[in-house]
């Protein structure tokens, strides 16, 4: 089995990826990808544990040593959500009236603010290049994305404290150990949310598109301070704005079918703006349904057939997360390739969380 | 006045009796469907009569009575108006209505405040009195008469403060069409039952319609979220109300607080001791004096006996000094006590005011509600 040499536009299957903290020089690259003001709110310098951006390019063999390959995709983990500025999401209920001798039953959905998921940990921002990649290459990457995401996030919580974390009986951090996608609700073409028409809209007769350009993300937290306190009965809304609670926009079916397979599902929560769902995730169930484990990398010279593994390295002395050809030998280490370790800056003996991926 | 200058007509308040059940049957038939609290049935308007009576009789007041009196002009026998008092307000069950409560939304980062209408349901007036079942003949709509009808039940509360509360509320029909749909109920209500009101009235069948708010949620409701119609609904007065309201917005009742939780009018509710005609009543010895009592010049009173089956209520004109109230030969007799007794007397400085025969209430204070 040979790597492919062919370009990148069209080599996903059979081409190793790298996925690797943003630098200074990727924001030229990234602007293709990403809204000028999601951009502007990248700051590579200041990527840190809470707020880490990865960009996914593409390893060939023509690449090693020459240009710098295109960056194909994007994705950003945000841990600790909500403890700088809070972060409101509705809780969607339900509340059931029934009068037994009247034949009377009415269960009725009910809206709460509030903000639920402070301390989880968030994927946003996920994007491929529609320019660069065909439909079928845009889901593998958006796939190996979030895989390449929850194994950084397994990874983290695998990390030295974890032991004594996961002892204490309180589990007083556990929102820390659940992961979060908001995936986009129903909108018109002009971006206008039915849901926003039938709530928000009576709370803050502003102009959200000058409050969103000047608050970026935050404008929701701003606005979530003049957004009713107090349950609400879905059902006293306008029927468009009920139809929209908890749908997803159809630009999100391939990411949602993604988070399903990882093992995410909607959780209870919608967005403020347009009711868009939000996935949700334990980090230790998505950790079982991953089947990562941690084993002892090995370089080989002689290549055997094997399947394709994404590893991470630990964060600190490896921070990129690679997908490539490997196998698990008979001794449980992972063998790789020697030329593929060469490139990718892997050395034998390091320990590595790895994953099947199948591409 | 001018409409009575020639001849001034008196009017006497007294307990319905047994014999009042065609008058009764008169009145509730011609309300529209959730105006009354007369149902419009022969069995239960006796039954209701029965219970006046009886909580008029008993010494022994538990609470549920309701008390229904009959108004007639004086030298006639027809009875002209009804109205009544419940002891207690949902006695034996709780009495919903929706408080009004305003909070202000405030984000200092967009730089705005809002302030934001609530419905909220509460049971605040649960076990308080409640003025009940005011019906008018039409003819006597523009007369003193409806004064009457009305505030003589505050004298009555007043002579009998052991068998009431001390609080006073009464309900205001809201807005409904003739068939009883109401935009209130049709914006909250139906979301939780799926039919109109008049259904839901039949439906329910005379029970107490507290069970039907124990089905509401008990979340406030935004009022911005609902339609225009519904909101503007929100405190306004059914036509056939507006009387009735003029009277209770002149007594001093508060009238900016609750709201039915049905139709939205206007539940008004005040401490009893400090309504206009409470407060200014006096206890005087009432005389017959026919030489004074057709003079233009001399006020309307409202002279009440302290008997309580034998309640009497007259409105007249009459002379007053500090001790002693001298009443017309009519009035005097229609009071039924001897000369010399205890009587509570409250002036009528409202008739003064009373409209033009051809004008209706003020529609600036009707508007006061919201």
């Amino acid at each position: 089995m040979n790597s492919s040499t062919n370009s990148s536009t069209n080599s996903s299957i059979n081409t190793i990826w790298q996925m690797r903290p943003v630098q200074s020089n990727d924001i030229a690259a990234l602007s293709s990808l990403l809204a000028q003001a999601t951009l502007e709110a990248i700051d590579p310098a200041e990527q840190n544990c809470d707020d880490q951006w990865l960009v996914a390019l593409p390893i060939t063999a023509s690449t090693s040593g020459a240009s710098e390959p295109s960056i194909l995709g994007c994705i950003r983990i945000r841990r600790n959500i909500g403890l700088a500025q809070p972060r409101y999401w509705y809780h969607v209920g339900s509340v059931v009236h029934a009068a037994p001798d009247l034949g009377l039953f009415h269960r009725q959905q009910t809206l709460l603010l509030g903000n639920d998921h402070t301390g989880c940990t968030e994927l946003s921002d996920i994007c491929t290049s529609s320019q660069q990649l065909a439909a079928s290459q845009q889901s593998m990457l958006t796939r190996l994305l979030i895989k390449a995401a929850l194994l950084r996030v397994q990874q983290d919580s695998l990390g030295p404290q974890n032991e004594t974390r996961m002892q204490s009986a309180a589990m007083a951090q556990a929102s820390a150990d659940r992961v979060i996608v908001g995936l986009p609700g129903l909108s018109d073409c002009a971006g206008v949310a039915p849901f926003w028409q039938g709530l928000g809209r009576h709370f803050y007769t502003g102009d959200v598109r000058l409050a969103q350009a000047r608050f970026g993300e935050a404008w929701l937290s701003h606005v979530a301070a003049l957004l009713p306190r107090h349950p609400l009965v879905a059902s006293l809304l306008d029927e468009s704005a009920q139809a929209a609670i908890g749908a997803m926009h159809a630009d999100a079916n391939l990411l949602c079918e993604v988070l399903i397979e990882a093992g995410m599902r909607a959780g209870e929560h919608v967005s403020l703006y347009d009711a868009g769902p939000v996935y949700e995730g334990h980090t230790a169930l998505l950790r079982e349904l991953s089947g990562a484990c941690q084993r002892r990398l090995v370089l080989a010279e002689q290549w055997e057939a094997g399947g394709w593994y994404l590893l991470a390295g630990d964060a600190t002395n490896y921070p990129q997360l690679c997908l490539l050809p490997a196998c698990v030998n008979a001794q449980g280490e992972l063998q790789i390739r020697a030329a593929d370790a060469q490139r990718l800056g892997l050395r034998t003996g390091a320990q590595v969380l790895a994953e099947a991926f199948r591409i | 006045m001018n409409q009575m200058t020639s001849e001034p007509v008196s009017f006497l308040l007294r307990p319905c009796n047994l014999d009042d059940l065609p008058a009764l049957e008169r009145f509730a038939a011609a309300s529209p469907v959730g105006i009354t609290t007369l149902p419009n049935n022969r069995t239960a308007l006796a039954d209701r009569l029965a219970r006046s009576c009886h909580a008029f009789a008993t010494d022994d007041a538990s609470g549920e009575e309701i008390y229904l009196f009959a108004l007639q002009a004086i030298g006639s026998d027809k009875v002209i108006g009804i109205s009544g008092i419940a002891a207690r307000a949902g006695f034996s069950d709780r009495f919903y209505s929706f408080r009004n409560e305003f909070v202000v939304h405030r984000s200092s980062a967009l730089g705005v405040s809002t302030r934001v209408h609530t419905l909220h349901l509460c049971h605040d007036l649960t076990d308080v009195s409640l003025l009940i079942s005011f019906h008018i003949d039409a003819a006597y709509a523009e007369t003193l008469a409806p004064q009457l009808l009305s505030r003589a039940r505050l004298l009555f509360l007043a002579q009998h403060p052991e068998r009431f509360a001390d609080r006073l509320a009464a309900e205001s029909a809201g807005i409904a069409d003739d068939n009883g749909r109401c935009p209130l109920w049709d914006a909250v209500g139906r979301r939780f039952f799926d039919m109109d009101y008049p259904a839901v009235e039949r439906l329910t069948g005379g029970r107490s319609k507290s069970f039907i708010a124990d089905l509401m949620p008990p979340s406030p409701v935004y009022v911005p979220l609902l339609p225009e119609e519904a909101q503007w609904a929100i405190g306004q007065l059914h036509p056939v109300a507006q009387l009735p309201f003029s009277i209770l917005l002149d007594e001093g009742f508060d009238t900016d607080t609750y709201v039915d939780i049905f139709d939205g009018g206007p539940t008004v509710q005040e401490r009893i001791a400090m309504l206009k005609t409470v407060s200014r009543a006096r206890v005087l010895a009432v005389q017959c004096d026919d030489q004074h009592s057709h003079s233009h010049a001399l006020g309307w009173q409202m002279i009440a006996s302290a008997a309580r089956a034998d309640f009497r209520a007259v409105l007249t004109q009459a002379f007053v000094t500090a001790q002693a109230v001298n009443l017309g030969q009519a009035a005097f007799a229609a009071l039924g006590v001897a000369a010399g007794m205890p009587v509570r007397v409250a002036e009528l400085d409202f008739a003064d005011d009373l409209p033009a025969p051809s004008g209706s209430v003020d529609t600036k204070k009707m508007g006061a509600t919201r």
